[in-house]
């Protein structure tokens, strides 16, 4: 083992000098560059009188030769243009590609329609589920390969990993799909959430004959931050009510909040402390920011406090969502709407999110393009297309085949998109088969 | 260093068209031509695209000599006019490549020959980890450590917040750190 940990400033002195043994920048590309610009300036007062004087008889010159009879056909220049162009010559004026040496854990939802109907007899309305999982796309001797996949989420935190379950419990008052954490190299505990109506003292209307479904969706799963959406519709045996919250939490925050009581209205959304709020975030200051976002509905006294939000994706990127929670009523006591949050999410939330290129260049190249990602190291491009995970190397081109293709379920969407470099690769491929049970590698993975 | 720099070429603040440009543009390019291509190299890690950029780079700096005002020092001003140069150069090239040159498959022997080359050509082992660092952490452990720019020069040149430049260095410097055990454990006796 290393005796002590290297001195943080030892950097200024091992980078003191250039990348390189030997200095880039040599005296053959200083006169390449002056060389460059003495030609530039030649041409260019050459060619400025010329263009004048000759640019009137060119223009009566061409109007009289011009062969207006073959207007019709092709031009030989248009012909060059489609002619193919041969491949070494592009080439070598080009940066050779970078090969891949960047893995993806990427992290999917798949939403389902509800299991049970509901809403008559009694009984509450079923709620849209969500189902999910995460693969390990990795080099594998050189090629791309999908090393591992299973079902949940698995998430690298600090050292180690956690797994992200949805599970499902059915009583007597209703379906209940709720998210649970826990270290992936131990089994899940056994806390679950309460829903005993002798349990809270809630705010609501409720009655102690309460029947309700509740579903946790997962939107973002990204180093120590999870945003959830959370539904409900219960039945008080007289009347329906529906609620939606959003939460950002951390994973231990999530852990420790298994033992939550479920029914809304047995604990209002403002006795919920364990979250991650925007102040969190971007410190105390935020208030004017969320002030200046306009409300849903003017003159209606809706709050944004930065206390309900979340992470979710959009074309290219992730983005923060803001909720204005609305003026309770009794059929709905929890409701938002949400608005677009107007600042960048910040590295500790989503680390690596940059994309190679714009979203129109994106979609310029591939036009059914839904969402892409690209790796921290720029050699990987992952474009989602046709119900299609397509994984291309830096700089390959959209109607050739891409190094690997992973089928989406329908409607599937992103979670999570983590990266790992340099040696961490080889120990994701380790670690996370480990965590997700063996699936043999198909033809063609 | 940077204060001679900013002394010597505080004249460009007040250079008009009819200043000898060529010859400030051979003052420059003398005193930070190193500057420029171990930055474009930084972010491109391949010589002959280094080399592009370094000559795309001080033809824009020539081209905008009357441009600068002196509210950035000279070193900072190149290195952001590189690092555009570079970011630019880099789209350039994936587009170029993505519709015009797709049928090259990947990995071919050029490339494995430069990196072997360049492999060997690396001034130490922690040039070469930090190099395999994520562009967003490398470059700004590069302006750090090897440009010595302040928290606000680092800003300029990235076109990030300052508070954004201290998370990420802290970042970087972390993630250099645990290469640098590593490499500490690897030739380390058994």
């Amino acid at each position: 083992m290393s005796t002590n940990p290297p001195d943080q400033d030892d950097f200024q002195q091992d980078l003191e000098s250039g990348p390189l043994r030997r200095e880039g920048f040599t005296p053959r590309l200083q006169h390449n560059i002056e060389d460059k610009i003495r030609r530039s300036e030649r041409i260019k007062i050459k060619v400025k009188p010329l263009l004048v004087a000759t640019g009137f008889g060119t223009f009566l010159l061409a109007a009289v030769l011009f062969p207006w009879s073959s207007l019709h056909t092709r031009s030989d220049a248009a012909a060059l243009l489609n002619s193919p162009v041969p491949a070494e010559a592009m080439y070598s004026s080009l940066p050779a590609p970078v090969p891949i040496s960047t893995a993806l854990l990427i992290g999917l939802r798949t939403e389902h329609e509800p299991a049970v109907a509901g809403g008559t007899d009694g009984r509450p309305k079923g709620l849209r589920y969500s189902t999910y999982r995460t693969m390990l796309i990795a080099p594998i001797r050189g090629q791309l390969r999908k090393t591992s996949e299973g079902e949940g989420i698995l998430m690298p935190y600090k050292q180690n990993f956690w797994k992200i379950d949805s599970l499902k419990q059915t009583t007597k008052m209703g379906e209940i799909r709720y998210l649970s954490a826990h270290m992936a190299d131990q089994p899940a505990g056994p806390e679950r959430p309460t829903t005993d109506n002798a349990v809270g003292a809630g705010a609501g209307a409720a009655t102690g004959t309460d029947a309700f479904n509740h579903v946790e969706t997962l939107l973002f799963a990204g180093n120590q931050y999870l945003s959830i959406a959370e539904s409900q519709n219960a039945w008080d045996g007289t009347a329906a009510r529906q609620g939606d919250r959003l939460w950002v939490r951390t994973l231990p925050q999530l852990k420790e909040n298994q033992g939550r009581v479920l029914p809304f209205a047995k604990k209002p959304a403002a006795a919920d402390k364990n979250h991650v709020t925007l102040a969190d975030l971007y410190g105390a200051g935020l208030g004017g920011e969320l002030a200046r976002i306009p409300r849903v509905m003017q003159g209606l006294p809706g709050e944004i406090t930065g206390q309900n939000w979340a992470i979710q994706r959009e074309p290219g990127r992730w983005v923060g969502k803001v909720a204005e929670t609305l003026p309770v009523s009794a059929v709905s006591p929890d409701r938002y709407v949400v608005h677009d949050f107007p600042k960048e999410l910040p590295d500790k939330v989503v680390n690596h999110d940059d994309l190679c290129c714009t979203w129109t260049d994106i979609h310029a190249a591939w036009p059914e393009a839904t969402d892409a990602l690209t790796s921290p190291m720029n050699d990987m491009l992952v474009v989602f297309e046709d119900g299609k995970l397509k994984f291309y190397p830096y700089g390959q081109a959209p109607g050739n085949a891409p190094q690997l293709t992973i089928d989406l379920q329908p409607g599937e969407q992103l979670v999570m998109a983590q990266w790992a470099t340099d040696h961490y690769v080889q120990e994701w491929v380790d670690k996370v088969a480990r965590y997700l049970p063996e699936r043999p590698m198909a033809a063609g993975e | 260093m940077e204060t001679t720099g900013v002394h010597v070429f505080d004249y460009l603040k007040y250079i008009s068209e009819t200043t000898d440009q060529k010859t400030i543009l051979r003052n420059l390019m003398e005193t930070y031509g190193n500057d420029v291509w171990n930055y474009a190299f930084s972010i491109c890690r391949n010589r002959d695209t280094a080399d592009d950029i370094t000559q795309d780079a001080f033809l824009k700096v020539y081209r905008n000599l009357t441009t600068f005002r002196g509210d950035a020092a000279v070193k900072t001003w190149l290195l952001t006019i590189t690092r555009n140069t570079a970011y630019d150069y880099l789209r350039k090239a994936f587009w170029r490549k993505v519709t015009l040159v797709g049928f090259i498959q990947s990995g071919g022997t050029s490339q494995s020959a430069e990196s072997e080359a360049v492999e060997q050509l690396y001034a130490s082992d922690i040039w070469k980890k930090v190099l395999t660092l994520s562009p967003k952490y490398r470059e700004i452990l590069i302006l750090h450590a090897h440009y010595h720019l302040t928290t606000k020069e680092m800003a300029a040149v990235l076109g990030i917040s300052e508070g954004t430049v201290k998370s990420r260095l802290h970042h970087a410097r972390l993630k250099a750190l645990s290469l640098k055990e590593r490499e500490a454990l690897e030739h380390e006796p058994s």
